[in-house]
């Protein structure tokens, strides 16, 4: 310790300049007026803050505003008055042409069904709407002629074909239209099978009305007699083509593109309007001028979307119903494509609703009353398109439902046509791609109806969860709150207020679907892939993948005077031999391993060996034209033949070319995928199982051309070894140790396979992985590097990460398991973090939203008894107001049962787990969640010591809570014990916190307690803190019921924790 | 000897202000801002009244303002950000942010050049003159808070009196340092010149405003864990410090206020440090163990302090901030001390009252654990007058604040140890 005088009471600063230690700028409200800088003057003290509101004299420069708001302020507009389109122009059809850009395309049949128009439904570019109705055009299809058959006896076969066709079920045309409008004779080229480039003559029939085609290509197959030939029966070829389809090709307009009405060729509609569109306008369809979507044409109209959302007061624990529960709240927003803001908000509302600013507010008193009002709003606002969020399969059906129950006959007219009411029907989806799906199907004529959940569900995001809460959360990047069903019903019955409040709630999850839909560019999106696949825009979200493929080899057979034949379904795919894997060779692989990929290899396949319907042939076919093999015709590694390109150029690789140009990688895919589809419109077994078959050989080839040419013998430093490869990639072991080499050595060696290869197919070196963990076939992970200097990502394939049936602890393991892996190269510090995690596991320290597994909850019986299943029914016994409905998610966590009780007896409700303090089967998770992912993961590193990772010391701990309530509940007598040893306390300290032992460590024993204490008072601040900010009020409690959301669970948790901490932190308080 | 309960809270009028009692968990906060809007909205309306009757009406739910019309409304503050700590986001956001007024209808964007420039903290009770813009927003052109509440003369003679903070002075490492030591010396009126020794023996409270210790943070989810939180060598360190005031409060009155580090609650407001800590010092009925905030009442002068979190949250969330000093300033307009709270600062959820509003306005206002020294005096419109003081950092300055409570001027005194 220094002495005294080392010690000095420096500086002992004066009064004064102490007090001007703080800045002498005047502060912003001094500077505002005069006033205080007055003040400032008086004080004696120096720097003198003055309370601001002493002022009762406005400043200057808030007089000035005053007077500019008070000039500004004028009448208030309605803002109805914003609703309708802008006013067209009256067109002068013979000097000025119509330009619009067609979103919907249907069909209406004339009176007697004696005739077919086409409708194109689309919008200008000033932003008027337009139908324009397409006549002349009539469905056809076309069958093979028989050889010499004279064109002077078609008008016989017209009448022989009308004579059958009357006579066939269905009395088509009922009698007084002859179904058969024409027949001509035709040279065309089948598209199956290479025929030497000779046309054949073929049939073209035309028919009235598209339902006439099929019945009439069945008497055409079953035979007709004809004259001078006799019976003559034939396969129809493109029968089996959709009306709308048949029209776009034929006429060149596709998907979501610009037409044009030449001036002249047009002409406006007369008399009573049979639509709303500002345009009705008719034309032929030969003059009608379709603008391929480039360029100029590849802008888009200011189109009209509307985002609708509606609540429903529905009755406790049932999910609501039209039959009986009504809407109370339908929110709507409209923007034009390419604005940020929409220009109409507003909610209609059942009763009173207190006023929203930015809103218009619509209120009713009669719910009959307003659905028809709003069926007028959407008439007079004229969207384009319909967005929401679930709501082909529930809004919309649920208000055209709720309107028939209510008898409201106005209500259900929302589309373009006048009087066509829409309905709602049923359909089934099934596709490879998006799988299996009922699906509620509703017209609204010349409209569009985008549902951005399933937009979602097609994106291919692979979410763990698609509600409106997930996704935004995930995208927009904040939780949405969910406001219990319950509640709604109590927010709607109380007042104006809280009406208020369910409207505020309901617009906003009218607007998310609209900036989700933004974000993610699903309009811009689909509007290109409409243009690309040339389908109707609502066929992206409607129909499958293999529409599209059709209708693109559609528009090239038109051109090349090629029919495609209609195949008969056959039934359900067979397996045939898939892609081909090189058997890995697992391991912990602490070396650079370069990747070398094939670009589009299957689409490349195609390109490259010319493989196409129409290059197929048949031994036949090879000995009629004498085709050498190797010279004419290529022989595939199955065993099929194809033409060269030099003898004919396939439409397959035609297309393929155009896709990949246009840079649609995923729609190339799907070509291979709908030459495969056995159930599909044309499968072709040939062609898709020759490409698996030379994309098989080519891994293998490229293996070896890898394994000979890198080797010592040839002057590298060491032989290069493939350790994996899938479909359409290898993973070579250079034996190099730095990025650098192995990425040299990786472009080297794909440029260098590539040379060996058919002409498109590219090897191309795209990353390396380093370091790389190969557990097994498509499972594997590695930091992912496409330059040296810095690693682009951490890749897994195949591990436990999405999957929901998991609980959110295994993601999260193996995902830090994996970091700490490859990205710190820490396998130590992997190892201690599994083995702390499942010692917290064991010791309850994990949170339970962590451990929570969800099923949904869904119609079909279950033969075997689940675990979500049975529990949903003990939720009903217990609370049928608060129990999952069917289609809900059931959340639950496994509990500790007595012995041999069975998994599904096991599993409870998580706020029931967390209210009466049940145990959590901790060995379950560590048994049936954990340990298999972990093994394989840490097996290739750890080999046999992996076992390590689940037994030893830090297993032994195990904390159980126990439960206060239940049986075992009522045999437990709590006793005081010591808060730092845990002893039992006896009678004379019974009232202390600690035991005589202990009192000497008193402080720290508080210390630590006071530590818990802090951290639960930290968890409990900041969860209800930011469930308070997600909700958008401070004043109102938190209601959210959103379970996909982790906070919620943890703030109950953080609830009762924070109650049990400070009733132990009041065992300190005794007498001093 | 123990301190003698009955006279301390004689003395310290204001002693159960921010004591909790009995603690429950069960609610959430929304009830703790409703009980602050309805003490706060009367009052601010009334201010917002005599500035603003002229030229405009009231609304009485901002929810309700209707377009074009020239309106006052009064709400809570909330300022969104994406800045605020959050358990589920854990990479920073844009950093833009909204004003927005709420009350229990609903809350409405506040916009305008006015806003642009002006400091506003989530939580203060508001009035706001504007009008409704076609987007939804509320147009700002003035706001006005409730204004200081009224202040009691002060009593009793101060000429003689001096007053001293202290903040922060310990770290965990190191228990009593030099300047510490030197700090007693000069305290206890050992050290120094003949004129200091003399000022010195006129020091009438000697305050520790918070953080007395630096106590390094429990690891999470382990802090019961004794072998993983091991408390021992803190219990010591208190120990020592124990002592050290022990020594001084034998000579002046001495009063400790925890502050963030203290071993005590981390919420607002933090309850006294348990008395088995003090054992030494307690035998002083010189010395007195109070909550964070806290009142002090000193030769008829009231003094409100706080450990300086509060000061230090508003900075750090404020939009558009101006100097600490300057806002602890202004809060005294706004009546409330912590008006962050809950939001980002953390406190207990209250449910019957806000003991956070101000219902007096005090002589003193401090806040401790600063980085600089800093005062000002702020004024209310009534004639109102408090000295408001930043306290420094005694571990980082090594300075002390001395207040003269006859004349409410401050000086600092700075202890520089030579090796």
């Amino acid at each position: 310790m220094p002495p005294n005088s080392q010690t000095s009471d420096t500086k002992r600063k004066t009064d004064v300049t102490d007090f001007h230690v703080s800045s002498h700028q005047p502060s912003r409200q001094s500077s505002q007026n005069k006033r205080s800088r007055l003040q400032k003057a008086k004080s004696q003290a120096g720097d003198i803050l003055v309370d601001e509101d002493v002022e009762m004299d406005a400043p200057v420069d808030f007089q000035e505003e005053l007077m500019q708001l008070e000039q500004t302020t004028g009448p208030v507009a309605d803002p109805s008055a914003a609703w309708p389109r802008p006013t067209a122009r009256v067109l002068n059809t013979d000097v000025d042409s119509l330009v619009f850009q067609q979103m919907e395309i249907d069909e209406e049949y004339g009176a007697d069904q004696s005739f077919v128009t086409a409708r194109l439904f689309g919008v200008t570019e000033e932003g008027n709407s337009v139908a324009c109705f397409v006549t002349g055009f009539s469905p056809y299809f076309y069958c093979p002629a028989p050889q010499g058959f004279a064109a002077e006896n078609i008008p016989q076969v017209v009448a022989q074909l009308n004579q059958l066709a009357r006579r066939a079920p269905g009395n088509l045309g009922g009698g007084k239209h002859d179904p058969v409008l024409s027949v001509e004779l035709c040279m065309k080229e089948s598209l199956w099978g290479f025929h030497g480039n000779v046309k054949a003559p073929f049939f073209k029939i035309t028919v009235r009305h598209p339902r006439m085609v099929a019945p009439v290509a069945r008497i055409v197959k079953d035979g007709f007699h004809i004259q001078s030939i006799g019976q003559h029966a034939s396969a129809p070829f493109e029968s089996n083509i959709e009306f709308i389809l048949r029209f776009m090709v034929d006429t060149g307009i596709v998907g979501a593109s610009w037409v044009e009405l030449p001036a002249g060729k047009y002409h406006v509609r007369k008399g009573t309007p049979s639509t709303h569109c500002q345009y009705e306008v008719e034309i032929n369809y030969k003059n009608i001028i379709a603008h391929e979507p480039e360029d100029e044409w590849a802008k888009t109209a200011p189109l009209r979307i509307l985002s609708v959302d509606i609540e429903c007061a529905g009755r406790p624990g049932v999910f609501p119903e039209a039959e009986h529960d009504p809407v109370i709240q339908v929110a709507n927003i409209v923007t034009v494509q390419g604005s940020k803001q929409p220009f109409i908000r507003n909610v209609f509302t059942l009763d009173t609703c207190a006023p929203i600013p930015g809103s218009q507010v619509l209120s009713f008193q009669d719910e009959a009353e307003l659905l028809v009002k709003w069926a007028e709003f959407v008439r007079e606002c004229d969207p384009d398109l319909i967005i929401g969020y679930n709501t082909t399969n529930f809004d919309l059906p649920y208000l055209i439902d709720r309107a028939q129950a209510l008898s409201a006959h106005d209500f259900p007219y929302l589309g373009r046509m006048r009087g066509v009411a829409s309905k709602v029907s049923t359909s089934r989806f099934s596709s490879k791609a998006f799988g299996t799906s009922d699906s509620k199907v509703i017209n609204i004529e010349g409209r569009c109806q985008f549902d951005v959940l399933q937009a979602m569900r097609r994106g291919g995001f692979a979410l763990r969860s698609y509600s409106l809460n997930a996704v935004s959360a995930k995208f927009l990047g904040e939780q949405k709150e969910d406001v219990p069903y319950s509640i709604i019903s109590d927010l709607q019955k109380e007042s104006a207020e809280t009406r208020r409040r369910l409207a505020v709630y309901c617009l906003k999850d009218a607007f998310l679907p609209q900036r989700l839909m933004d974000k993610l560019m699903f309009l811009i999106n689909n509007i290109e892939m409409a243009r690309v696949t040339g389908v109707p825009f609502n066929y992206l979200l409607t129909r499958g993948q293999q529409i599209r493929v059709m209708c693109q080899l559609f528009r090239q057979t038109i051109k090349q005077d090629l029919v495609v034949p209609v195949v008969d379904s056959q039934g359900d795919n067979n397996q045939y031999e898939g892609a081909t894997v090189i058997e890995p060779k697992r391991g912990f692989y602490d070396v650079p391993i370069a990747t070398l990929d094939f670009a589009s290899l299957y689409p490349s396949i195609m390109m490259a060996h010319n493989l196409c319907y129409t290059t197929l042939l048949n031994k036949a076919t090879i000995e009629r034209l004498s085709l050498v093999k190797d010279v004419d015709y290529t022989v595939s590694p199955s065993g099929d033949c194809f033409v060269k390109s030099g003898r004919r150029e396939g439409l397959l690789p035609y297309i393929l070319k155009s896709l990949l140009g246009a840079r649609k990688k995923a729609n190339a895919n799907s070509v291979y995928g709908f030459t495969g589809a056995l159930n599909g419109k044309l499968p072709c077994l040939q062609i898709s199982s020759s490409v698996t078959a030379f994309g098989r050989i080519m891994i293998d080839q490229t293996m070896h051309e890898v394994e000979k040419k890198y080797t010592v013998e040839n002057g590298y430093a060491h032989n290069a070894e493939v350790i994996y490869g899938d479909t359409d990639s290898v993973m070579v072991k250079f034996g190099v140790k730095t990025l650098d080499e192995a990425m040299d050595l990786g472009k080297e060696a794909a440029e260098f396979v590539t040379t060996k290869f058919v002409n498109p197919i590219k090897l191309e070196f795209e990353k390396v992985y380093f370091p790389y963990l190969l557990i097994n076939k498509k499972r594997y992970a590695g930091l992912y590097w496409t330059r040296p200097e810095k690693w682009d990502k951490l890749d897994t394939k195949g591990l436990e990460t999405v999957r929901r049936d998991n609980c959110q602890l295994l993601p999260l393991v193996l995902d830090t398991c994996l970091n700490k892996l490859l990205i710190d190269r820490d396998v130590t510090g992997a190892v201690e973090y599994v083995k702390s995690t499942i010692s917290d596991l064991l010791q309850n320290k994990i949170d339970l939203s962590m451990l929570v597994i969800s099923k949904q909850l869904s119609k079909t019986d279950y033969a075997a008894k689940q675990a979500h299943v049975e529990l949903a029914e003990r939720m009903r016994k217990r609370d049928a107001g608060s129990a999952p409905q069917l289609g809900d998610r059931v959340p639950y966590v496994i509990i500790r049962g007595p012995k041999n009780a069975r998994a599904y007896e096991k599993a409870e409700d998580p706020i029931y787990v967390l209210d009466n303090n049940l145990p959590i089967d901790t060995t379950y998770y560590l048994e049936h969640q954990l340990t298999n992912p972990l093994t394989r993961i840490f097996e290739p590193i750890l080999g046999d010591k992996v076992g390590t990772l689940f037994n030893g010391a830090h297993t032994r701990t195990i904390h159980v809570s126990a439960p206060t309530s239940g049986a075992l509940s009522k045999f437990m007598v709590k006793t005081k014990t010591c808060l730092g040893c845990r002893a039992p306390l006896r009678k004379d300290d019974k009232d202390k916190a600690v035991c005589k032992h202990c009192a000497p460590k008193l402080p720290e024993i508080h210390m630590r307690h006071m530590d818990v204490m802090r951290e639960m008072e930290l968890r409990f601040s900041r969860l209800w803190t930011e469930c308070q900010r997600c909700q958008g009020s401070l004043h109102q409690e938190v209601v959210c019921n959103n379970r996909d959301c982790p906070i919620f669970y943890m703030r109950r948790k953080a609830q009762k924790d924070a109650e049990e901490q400070a009733e132990t932190m009041e065992r300190f308080d005794y007498d001093w | 000897m123990l301190a003698d309960s009955t006279a301390q809270r004689v003395f310290n009028r204001h002693s159960g202000a921010f004591r909790i009692g009995h603690r429950s968990y069960i609610q959430q906060f929304a009830k703790f801002y409703s009980v602050r809007l309805d003490a706060l909205k009367p009052l601010v309306l009334a201010s917002a009244q005599k500035k603003w009757s002229s030229r405009a009406s009231c609304t009485a739910k901002v929810l309700n303002v209707e377009r074009s019309q020239l309106t006052y409304i009064a709400g809570t503050v909330f300022i969104e950000s994406a800045g605020k700590p959050s358990t589920l986001v854990t990479e920073v956001r844009s950093a833009e942010s909204q004003v927005l007024l709420e009350d229990e209808s609903g809350r409405i964007q506040l916009v305008g050049k006015f806003v642009d420039g002006s400091v506003f903290v989530s939580g203060t009770v508001m009035a706001a003159l504007g009008r409704e813009t076609s987007g939804g927003e509320f147009e700002v052109i003035d706001v006005c808070y409730a204004g200081m509440p009224p202040q009691p003369p002060r009593t009793g003679n101060q000429t003689r009196s001096w007053h001293s903070y202290l903040a922060s002075m310990s770290t965990s490492e190191q228990p009593v340092t030099l300047e510490m030591q030197a700090l007693a010396e000069y305290l206890c009126g050992c050290a120094g010149s003949s004129e200091t020794q003399e000022n010195v023996s006129r020091i009438a409270q000697v305050v520790v405003a918070g953080n007395l210790v630096d106590m390094p943070p429990a690891p999470v989810g382990h802090a019961e864990d004794s072998k993983a939180n091991d408390r021992a060598p803190m219990q010591q360190l208190v120990g020592q410090l124990d002592e050290y005031l022990a020594d001084i409060a034998a000579s002046v009155p001495l009063t400790l206020m925890p502050g963030k580090h203290d071993p005590t609650d981390l919420a607002l407001p933090q309850q006294p440090v348990h008395p088995s800590m003090f054992p030494k010092s307690l035998q002083y009925s010189t010395f007195r163990s109070i909550t964070n905030p806290g009142w002090l009442h000193v030769d008829g002068i009231s003094m409100l302090g706080t450990g300086g979190q509060n000061i230090d949250d508003i900075a750090q969330y404020a939009l558009n901030d101006v100097t600490k000093c300057q806002m602890a300033a202004k809060s005294l307009s706004w009546r409330h001390i912590a008006p962050s709270a809950p939001d980002t600062l953390w406190c207990y959820p209250f449910t019957d009252s806000d003991p956070f509003i101000l219902t007096e306005t005090p002589h003193v206002y401090f806040a401790g654990s600063q980085d600089e020294f800093e005062a000002k005096i702020a004024e209310g419109r009534e004639g109102q007058k408090t000295v408001v003081v930043m306290v420094p950092d005694f571990s980082k300055t090594a300075e002390i604040v001395l207040l003269n409570l006859a004349t409410l001027q401050c000086t600092t005194v700075q202890f520089s140890v030579g090796v």
